[in-house]
């Protein structure tokens, strides 16, 4: 095949291109599948929380920056239609053997949250807990915990211990299963008795969960439609019960996320940036090609060669080129996420990759090939052959 | 041999808005089955008229017809000179990576045939002008009479009528261009083509049925063989 022979006249500098495009498609291959895993558990949290309402301070960027009290609690509560509330408080630990914190959600051990948390082996927190901790099916094994002494029934010996930096001591009691097992950052967490962390915080939560049916789950896109508006009709309600503190759907909660929807804007902009450096790098190459051939090009057109036939040809060369490194950029994409992995929070880093993101990918280099390669297939079309045979 | 292969009828080329004229007005027939040759210094407009019998350009005014078609009125010269027209230039102009045979066939490739037939036509080809153990090589590996020669069978591939060739020896020595010409034209008048040739050389040029000289763009000479 003649385009395949013409990018091997010039290796290195084909190779170039090549990998510029797969840096390209690399960069979407795991921004795109990162962000569509994130952004999947965020909203397949819909169906665990579309009968509840998220409170805290209003204007609060997110819930680190807010504080709820009991007393504030109980005015919630008794709002009609509220059936119970859940206090949450989240707290960072620091461990030696990994960089990334770990978070651990403060609840009450007899709230409706905690209820949802499924202990699978040890026992449940009680209200006396205070360095007792439940840890997540993610993070017990990512932290490879010891969990010989924790049994389906209990505890058949002394609790693990989890020793974070500064001496602290917590003693995994049970293992819980996440409300959603897809949604690995859940699992990724820790649990532990409110109580003992209010104490040390003034008595503050961060955030408390209003629940209008306690248990209640929707099962399909419609009944989570359904669910998500009766609770925004009851949000005015608990808004005047409270007037500082701002009641959401788990929708407006998860909406207004400022920092995953950040995320999202700038890997949108770097995709961009990505493509158009490679289709520049593309265009670069082909045009480069299309100098060093000029006098072929004139022989091809005199011999009797169609302009469209010169413009397929070099078009063929940058989509082959283009379709080489979209192929290589998926492994070095998929390279990213791994290297990606080591470096965030337990659970946090969830990766949706269907196989239409690799025809996506091959989708987008194949673009790219041809974009990049327009103007100089269009250069080389043009030029007279008689010209072109003149060339020096 | 009386029905005109090629007509130019009062042919002028010129650039740069008219500045630079190549050609003035050049008048002449050469019959179908024959041979032309066109000689004069350099850079009297030689390769212009020859640019122009093979479609490669089209003239300022006048007229040019090729096989009784007006060149004005063709509308794809492409495909015109692809399946009528055969060139060979003074400088070989193969394509560096792809073997012999695959050069000679670059011609054939808009006509749709099947790479196995257009392989059998180049490698018959190659045989014929001695390069039989040489279809597979790079040009790079052939000599500059060799390479040469593959342009003359690249010409021939698709059959054409007309031959034209702008000073086909004149990258070579004189043996290897006397060699190039008579393979040029043994195949000519075997395959009954019309053709045109370039040179400096006054002895070759009065082997041709017809000499052509031109001086500053015009046509100063028509002198017919006796």
């Amino acid at each position: 095949m003649i385009a395949v022979r013409n990018l091997l006249r010039r290796r290195l500098r084909s190779l170039f291109a090549l990998l510029q495009i797969a840096v390209a498609i690399a960069a979407f291959v795991s921004i795109v599948g990162v962000t569509k895993g994130l952004r999947g558990q965020f909203y397949r949290l819909g169906e665990v929380f579309a009968n509840d309402l998220v409170v805290q301070a209003g204007g609060a960027p997110s819930p680190i920056f807010s504080s709820v009290t009991r007393e504030e609690a109980a005015k919630i509560e008794a709002v009609e239609g509220v059936a119970s509330v859940s206090l949450m408080r989240l707290h960072a630990l620091r461990l030696p053997q990994i960089k990334q914190p770990v978070i651990l959600l403060a609840m009450d051990p007899g709230s409706e949250l905690m209820a949802r948390h499924e202990v699978t082996l040890g026992r449940a927190l009680r209200a006396d807990d205070t360095t007792q901790i439940l840890v997540g099916d993610v993070m017990a094994k990512d932290l490879e915990i010891d969990l010989s002494s924790l049994t389906p029934e209990g505890l058949s010996g002394p609790p693990p211990e989890l020793k974070v930096t500064g001496g602290k001591v917590y003693q995994v009691v049970g293992v819980f299963r996440s409300p959603l097992s897809e949604v690995r950052f859940l699992s990724g967490s820790g649990v532990m008795n409110l109580q003992a962390l209010l104490d040390e915080a003034n008595g503050q939560a961060h955030m408390l969960f209003a629940h209008r049916k306690p248990g209640g789950r929707a099962e399909s896109p419609a009944e989570v439609r359904e669910a998500i508006a009766a609770s925004k009709a009851l949000a005015p309600a608990l808004n005047a019960a409270v007037p500082h503190l701002k009641a959401d759907t788990i929708e407006g909660f998860l909406g207004g996320f400022k920092q995953a929807e950040l995320v999202e804007r700038f890997a949108i902009a770097v995709l961009f940036l990505a493509a158009l450096v490679s289709g520049i790098g593309v265009a670069n190459t082909m045009l480069m090609s299309v100098f060093d051939r000029t006098r072929e090009i004139g022989l091809l057109r005199a011999v009797g060669w169609s302009r469209w036939r010169i413009v397929s040809m070099i078009e063929a060369e940058g989509v082959i080129l283009s379709v080489a490194g979209g192929i290589l950029g998926v492994p070095i994409g998929l390279l990213l996420i791994w290297a990606s992995g080591q470096l965030v929070q337990l659970g946090w880093l969830s990766v949706e990759l269907d196989p239409s993101l690799y025809v996506q990918a091959v989708l987008a280099s194949t673009v790219i090939g041809l974009i990049g390669s327009a103007y100089p297939a269009l250069r080389a079309s043009y030029l007279e052959p008689t010209e072109a045979l003149r060339y020096e | 041999m009386s029905e005109a292969a090629i007509e130019c009828k009062e042919v002028v080329r010129s650039y740069e808005g008219g500045l630079v004229q190549a050609l003035r007005g050049v008048s002449f027939s050469i019959p179908t089955q024959s041979s032309a040759a066109i000689v004069g210094p350099s850079g009297s407009g030689k390769s212009t008229l020859l640019h122009l019998i093979g479609a490669l350009d089209r003239p300022t005014s006048g007229s040019v017809s090729i096989l009784g078609q007006d060149l004005a009125r063709v509308t794809d010269l492409d495909a015109l000179r692809g399946r009528t027209i055969g060139f060979v230039f003074q400088l070989h102009h193969l394509i560096p990576n792809l073997p012999l045979w695959e050069n000679v066939t670059l011609p054939a490739l808009p006509l749709g045939l099947s790479r196995a037939e257009r392989k059998r036509k180049a490698c018959g080809l190659l045989e014929r002008v001695g390069l039989k153990e040489r279809v597979e090589f790079l040009p790079v590996k052939c000599s500059g009479g060799e390479r040469q020669r593959a342009a003359v069978a690249r010409a021939l591939i698709n059959d054409p009528q007309l031959l034209l060739a702008d000073e086909p020896t004149g990258s070579v020595d004189t043996e290897t261009g006397r060699q190039i010409l008579d393979l040029f034209e043994s195949f000519a008048e075997e395959r009954e083509m019309t053709r045109v040739l370039i040179t400096h050389n006054e002895q070759i040029a009065a082997e041709a049925d017809l000499t052509l000289r031109i001086v500053d763009g015009r046509l100063t000479e028509q002198r017919r063989k006796e």
